[in-house]
């Protein structure tokens, strides 16, 4: 279970900076905006695991086992934490 | 359904009054649609949720030994998220406002996608309503290689497990026993097992992740759609090109099929209501009730019942290709140009049905989650060249080019003219009127799978009967009105005609035949002279002027006005007023040469290059559709709704014709 305080180490970036089967952590503060309820209700929730799955328009995004299509702008504007660095914060902890 | 059987539904009633109340819960995707048209079939009823436009079905379901009422509640992801249809699912599971508390909950949930499934189920066990789960797409799981142990999923629930598979009704019986016994058992004190475990706020997430631990060894165990086939099949089908060549291919195929198999039942319906008419006209005495019955009566449901094939086989084409999973993926190909006006790629399947029909086109915008979008849609898709409207084009296209290749140039024009006027009408209707941008894509791509013929055919059904009941009804009252305004008053017939009647009456003995031809002459000199001196005629002598700056004199006008009932009615009535000859209609190139030489009441040529261009123009954007503007009414929610849409495309038309009709003039074209 991840710790909800966010430790410094974890370097947020946006999802369109990720390759494909990269895996991360969504930031919950880059969840606002119109979208965010319908994001919240497909599963992109605070500290939710994502994987990209496809780069591009649409960016496709797997999480909890659903496949989820995003327009450029929207995973544009995620940010995220890679899993990596989910992974050496945890680590260090 | 009025709205009164609505709240008689949805509302509160004392419990010995009406049978039990089961509401049907899921996800999107999961099968909630077919398991429902499964347990109710046609005895399905549609109506919005009380305030909304939400579509709220309704059914009975004969579960095991007692009858129940489903209500098929919006698919939602989640309950406690700010979305119209989780709060319309919040309100009725909590008895709030106009909804009564169901009796038990049916939640449907995908058996391949557990993970973000459970997460809905945890929510809805907060309610403490008796519930039952469907386990659907059980199948799928198998295939996948997942094993669910349904005895601790159930224990760990607290409510009985039943695996199904909705599209070939496995497990419906075993589900009917287990919401019958729940809902026999609802009425005593709660004593049925309880969840192991509720999920605490904030945390459904975890609970959803333990409940999986526990049944299938893990979350990683289940529920990953990463399989080399979705992934290759969704890198091409949303690729920039070939994914617009794939949706291209498809699409063709779906309207050539449309256009090439529903002439067949289309003719069949036009003999059907042809020989009733015919029947009437012979069995009823001659007079304004035979009249009202064949030719306002019989001649308006024809004129709504012959798009319905159309709208059945659209339907079924579109219910199959949802169900396979490609037209989320469709979507997000068109969105790249829709969104540059304001229209998400939703609005793609809507806009490319209107160029069959706008009936259609506007019913199928329900598949727009966001409202904004759906009205912006509603609006500017009877712009799109409709079926309807080819027979004027070849009318005009005709008269202005006797070089058939630039009349087919001036055909495709029409066309693109239209779909301009739709983007552009988009773009300012969401920078002025629906403010606010359209809703970025945001899609679940449900799993490719085999389509089910059975749901796709309660679809078509449904949605066919839906259409008869919503728009029927008012389009047979305005036909019929129309019918009245082009019939009445009835003119003393013209002296030439009777003229003729004499003269048959002379050769019927030496004759016969000629008698025959002469009478039918003089029918047409009547009818002419009907239409010249009907309210409709009267009323278009007096609306002339506002025609006259594009060209139109008291006859143009008249086939204007006429055809605000069916654009198609235009060639029509332009036989009848200029040839003189109804018939002539079914032979487009007969009309197109005779009233080349149509004169104007001062004896210059009626079809002037300008006039006949301005007119063109006018019918390629003005609204001349009655039963659009009746289903827009009922499909936008307000009568407002469709006078706009009125008000906005009969004004442009009316400038684009009289810029082109000012251009041309300017230019030395007369």
């Amino acid at each position: 279970m991840p710790s909800s305080s966010k430790p410094q180490q974890e370097s947020t970036i946006s999802l369109s900076e990720l390759r494909p089967g990269e895996r991360c952590h969504l930031d919950p503060a880059g969840l606002e905006g119109s979208d965010a309820a319908l994001l919240e209700a497909l599963g992109l929730r605070g500290r939710s695991p994502v994987r990209l799955c496809q780069r591009g328009d649409p960016w496709i995004v797997e999480v909890r086992g659903t496949r989820i299509g995003l327009a450029d702008e929207v995973a544009r504007r995620l940010q995220v934490v890679r899993e990596d660095d989910v992974s050496t914060s945890a680590g260090s902890r | 359904m009025s709205g009164s059987a609505t709240a008689e539904v949805l509302s509160a009633r004392p419990p010995l009054a009406r049978m039990p109340r089961v509401a049907l819960v899921g996800n999107p995707n999961t099968g909630k649609t077919t398991l429902f048209n499964r347990l109710c079939g046609l005895r399905a009823k549609t109506a919005n949720f009380p305030g909304t436009t939400t579509d709220a079905r309704f059914g009975r379901w004969t579960a095991a030994a007692e009858p129940v009422e489903l209500v098929d509640l919006p698919g939602t992801y989640r309950l406690e998220v700010n979305l119209p249809e989780a709060r319309i699912c919040r309100d009725v599971l909590a008895g709030n406002g106009p909804y009564a508390s169901p009796d038990a909950v049916l939640v449907v949930i995908d058996a391949t996608q557990l993970a973000r499934n459970l997460c809905l189920v945890g929510e809805l066990l907060a309610y403490g309503l008796p519930t039952v789960v469907a386990l659907n797409m059980v199948d799928l799981a198998r295939r996948k290689g997942l094993t669910i142990d349904l005895e601790k999923l159930s224990e760990h629930l607290g409510c009985p497990v039943i695996p199904i598979v909705a599209r070939q009704g496995e497990g419906l019986p075993e589900l009917g026993a287990a919401v019958s016994h729940l809902v026999a058992e609802s009425s005593r004190p709660s004593s049925g097992p309880q969840p192991l475990e509720l999920p605490r706020e904030g945390e459904i997430e975890t609970w959803a992740d333990r409940v999986l631990e526990a049944s299938l060894g893990g979350p990683g165990a289940v529920g990953s759609s990463a399989d080399s086939f979705t992934e290759r099949l969704d890198l091409a089908f949303t690729h920039p090109v070939l994914g617009s060549l794939a949706f291209l291919a498809i699409m063709s195929g779906l309207f050539w099929t449309v256009f090439s198999f529903a002439n067949i039942p289309m003719d069949l319906i036009d003999v059907i209501f042809a020989s009733l008419g015919g029947w009437l006209g012979s069995v009823l005495p001659e007079g304004a009730i035979r009249d009202l019955l064949v030719d306002g009566v019989v001649g308006g449901i024809a004129g709504t019942v012959v798009f319905l094939p159309q709208i059945c086989l659209l339907f079924f084409l579109i219910s199959l290709l949802e169900d396979t999973g490609y037209l989320a993926r469709a979507a997000f190909v068109m969105d790249r140009i829709l969104s540059r006006f304001g229209l998400p790629g939703h609005s793609f399947v809507p806009l490319l049905s209107s160029h069959a029909c706008a009936l259609p086109g506007i019913a199928s915008t329900r598949l727009i989650p966001d409202r904004m979008d759906r009205l912006a849609t509603i609006l500017v898709a009877p712009f799109m060249s409709c079926s309807a409207r080819l027979p004027v084009y070849v009318l005009l296209t005709g008269l202005l080019f006797e070089d058939s290749r630039y009349a087919a140039l001036a055909f495709t024009g029409c066309y693109l003219l239209g779909a301009a006027a739709a983007l552009g009408s988009a773009w300012l209707f969401r920078k002025r009127l629906l403010r606010g941008r359209s809703r970025p894509m945001v899609l679940e791509l449900p799993s490719y799978k085999l389509p089910s013929l059975q749901t796709a055919l309660l679809n078509a059904l449904h949605q066919g009967l839906s259409f008869l009941r919503k728009a029927g009804t008012v389009i047979v009252a305005i036909c019929v009105v129309m019918w009245w305004l082009s019939t009445y008053p009835k003119s003393e017939p013209p002296i030439e005609a009777l003229d003729l009647r004499l003269q048959a009456a002379d050769l019927r003995a030496s004759t016969p035949d000629r008698a025959d031809e002469l009478i039918e002459e003089a029918e047409l000199l009547e009818a002419k002279n009907d239409q010249a001196g009907s309210f409709a005629g009267q009323i278009g002598r007096l609306a002339q002027p506002i025609f006259a700056p594009l060209g139109y004199d008291w006859q143009l006008t008249v086939g204007v006005l006429t055809s605000f009932l069916a654009r198609e009615v235009f060639v029509s009535t332009m036989a009848v007023l200029l040839v003189g000859d109804p018939d002539l209609a079914e032979d487009e190139q007969g009309v197109i040469d005779r009233v080349r030489d149509a004169r104007r009441d001062d004896g210059s040529p009626l079809f002037t290059p300008s006039a006949a261009s301005s007119l063109l123009v006018f019918f390629v954007l003005a609204m001349q559709c009655l039963p659009t503007l009746a289903l827009t009414r009922s499909e936008a929610g307000g009568i407002h709704w469709a006078a706009l849409q009125l008000i906005w495309m009969s004004g442009l038309a009316w400038i684009a014709a009289f810029i082109t009709r000012s251009g041309l003039l300017a230019l030395g074209v007369s």
